[in-house]
């Protein structure tokens, strides 16, 4: 089973997708801790100033307990937009495992825009001011990736997918 | 072989090049603006459609032909979509994705804006398909490029180059099979349940299980 966490922030869809691979705690953690999350994800991520610019494209962040591989996709598009095509090129190309799709909220705008600042030189520059801008940013989306990690994780363990069935929206419930 | 043209909302620039690319619109002249305004799927794809494949049709060697819109990060989306289309275990010869808005002109963003997301249909229309005309031959260029990319060691001839073919008129005859386009729906002879099932408005949509049921032919 393939599990893809999309959002308009490469941040956030990491985040969630470190969660769900048990790389991540689910509790909101302390300031110290978020600062290591965020060199966490730098680590996973090729090189660090990938995780400033923005992550480009589709990051393998591991394996569950039950075996499923997760992924997070986060390319600045909404992500509504993100699901239609994951979905259409599944159709398109026929996958051999079923595919769990999560959609996480949008950041709201004014974070968006600092996540997107994050990815100029100037800003990326200072080192202390990125790690500081980076763990408030994920500070901000922890729990509810945690909430929608945690849900993905009893829909992939009860093998939602393989019937075609969609399964249900936690964007709405945590909204 | 799957050939996607993406654009910012796949309406008009991706559409265009997927129609001159399968033959229903000259690659060696100027189309008129009344063929450019009469194209399949031109102006039609409303905003929620964004995102969405769009069947324009089989080409001479067999290869399908789609439109999508990829909104504003569409080359970082692209880019994510190539990786997760090689995840579920596509090769290249499965999969092509050619930019189409790298031919598209200011007229043409701001009266595709105008038509499909501000709904002024009656401003808008007329600027975008002003817009194409003027882009066209820039849109041929890129169009005739693909082509020469896709074309595979081996084969015979190009069919395209066939004196004759490369005329609206010339649809029919080329064994060119366009496929049902109407307003409502583009996926109405789709057999795939999992497609059916989606509407156009289901933004609303948080965790959805997809699986394949296989592509209709």
């Amino acid at each position: 089973m393939l599990v893809v966490y999309h959002c308009s922030c490469p941040l956030k869809s990491r985040l969630a997708a470190g969660i769900h691979a048990g790389r991540l705690p689910p509790q909101l953690p302390g300031r110290r801790e978020v600062h290591a999350a965020v060199a966490q994800l730098a680590a996973d991520s090729e090189t660090a100033m990938d995780l400033i610019r923005g992550l480009p494209g589709l990051h393998v962040a591991g394996h569950d307990s039950a075996g499923a591989m997760v992924l997070a996709m986060g390319t600045g598009a909404p992500a509504w937009l993100t699901a239609q095509a994951l979905g259409d090129f599944q159709v398109l190309l026929g996958a051999r495992w079923p595919v769990l799709s999560c959609r996480l909220r949008d950041l709201p705008g004014f974070v968006q825009v600092l996540a997107d600042l994050l990815a100029a030189r100037p800003i990326a520059r200072g080192r202390r001011l990125r790690a500081v801008l980076l763990s408030w940013v994920l500070r901000k989306a922890w729990l509810e990736a945690a909430a929608v990690a945690a849900r993905a994780r009893g829909l992939a363990a009860a093998g939602a997918g393989a019937d075609g069935t969609p399964a249900v929206d936690t964007v709405a419930e945590m909204q | 072989m799957n050939v996607v043209f993406y654009c910012y909302g796949g309406a008009h620039t991706s559409v265009t090049a997927a129609n001159i690319y399968l033959g229903r619109l000259p690659i060696r002249r100027r189309a008129s603006y009344h063929e450019i305004l009469s194209q399949p799927g031109f102006d039609v794809a409303p905003h929620a459609q964004v995102g969405r494949l769009l069947p324009m049709g089989v080409d001479p060697f067999g290869n399908r032909v789609f439109c999508i819109g990829l909104g504003a990060g569409r080359l970082r989306l692209a880019a994510a979509l190539a990786q997760w289309c090689a995840i579920l275990g596509a090769t290249d010869t499965q999969l092509a994705l050619c930019n189409a808005l790298v031919a598209a002109n200011w007229a043409m963003r701001i009266g595709g804006f105008l038509s499909r997301r501000c709904g002024w249909v009656l401003l808008g229309r007329p600027l975008v398909t002003l817009g194409t005309w003027v882009a066209f031959p820039h849109m041929s260029r890129m169009v005739t490029h693909a082509r020469a990319c896709l074309i595979r060691p081996g084969q015979p001839q190009d069919p395209w180059l066939r004196p004759g073919v490369d005329a609206p008129a010339a649809v029919t005859d080329n064994r060119l099979e366009p496929e049902p386009m109407a307003r409502a729906g583009f996926w109405g002879d789709c057999h795939s349940p999992d497609l059916r099932a989606r509407t156009e408005d289901d933004h609303g949509q948080g965790a959805t299980a997809h699986h394949t049921g296989g592509y209709p032919e």
